[in-house]
């Protein structure tokens, strides 16, 4: 069982739900085979360095998994099946699995923490209204 | 005749060291572009060993990075006037 990485870049034409069915079937093919995955990066929409089918732009994921090495054949072929996806790679990373999982939970700890700072808020907006009326 | 050329004074440098060697914390990855934008050329070139005083350890890998990043379009092959 080895530590990958995988950066892959989709099309930036590809409707918000199919992305997510995209993101989803490589997850799954992950996580079939006994591959668990460490970390998922959603790097955003960036400008490309170069056109890929005449595009300019392009939406990076990263992901992080541990598996056999078996399993990233497996991969690699799906990624070059799939249309949406303009370039992959899948390399061996040398990071520290336990630190990439700490990392992990404390940026669900953070989204959490803004998701309640966000409640606070609507209930603070919402009190200044009905003082308003 | 044989030796026309004239003295010339030999000009001393500072001796460029590794900079990833000095930092042991420096890690180099394809995909940190903005490290990797200092080892190549406006044209998008690799720079040489002996322009960035890289060690040939580290010149390696970076060379395998720039690689990386430049097949994920995150660094130029070529840029073109």
């Amino acid at each position: 069982m080895n530590l990958y990485e995988t950066m892959f870049v989709v099309d930036p034409e590809v409707v918000d739900e199919t992305l997510e069915k995209t993101l989803d079937k490589f997850k799954n093919i992950i996580s079939k085979d006994g591959g668990e995955i460490i970390k998922v990066e959603d790097r955003g929409l960036r400008n490309l360095a170069y056109r890929i089918n005449k595009k300019p732009k392009g939406h990076y994921f990263l992901f992080y998994f541990i598996s056999e090495g078996s399993l990233v054949q497996e991969l690699e072929r799906n990624m070059r099946l799939d249309e949406s996806i303009m370039r992959f790679i899948v390399i061996k990373s040398d990071k520290d699995v336990n630190e990439l999982r700490e990392a992990k939970d404390q940026d669900e700890a953070k989204d959490t923490g803004d998701k309640e700072e966000k409640e606070v808020m609507k209930k603070g907006e919402a009190e200044i209204k009905e003082a308003e009326e | 005749m044989a030796n026309t050329r004239t003295y010339r004074p030999r000009r001393f440098y500072k001796k460029k060291t590794c900079r990833f060697c000095e930092d042991k914390n420096l890690v180099i990855d394809y995909k940190d572009v903005d490290t990797l934008r200092n080892f190549i050329t406006e044209r998008g070139k690799i720079l040489p060993r002996r322009i960035t005083g890289t060690c040939s350890r580290h010149q390696r890998e970076l060379t395998r990075a720039i690689k990386r990043a430049r097949i994920m379009a995150l660094l130029p092959f070529t840029v073109h006037e």
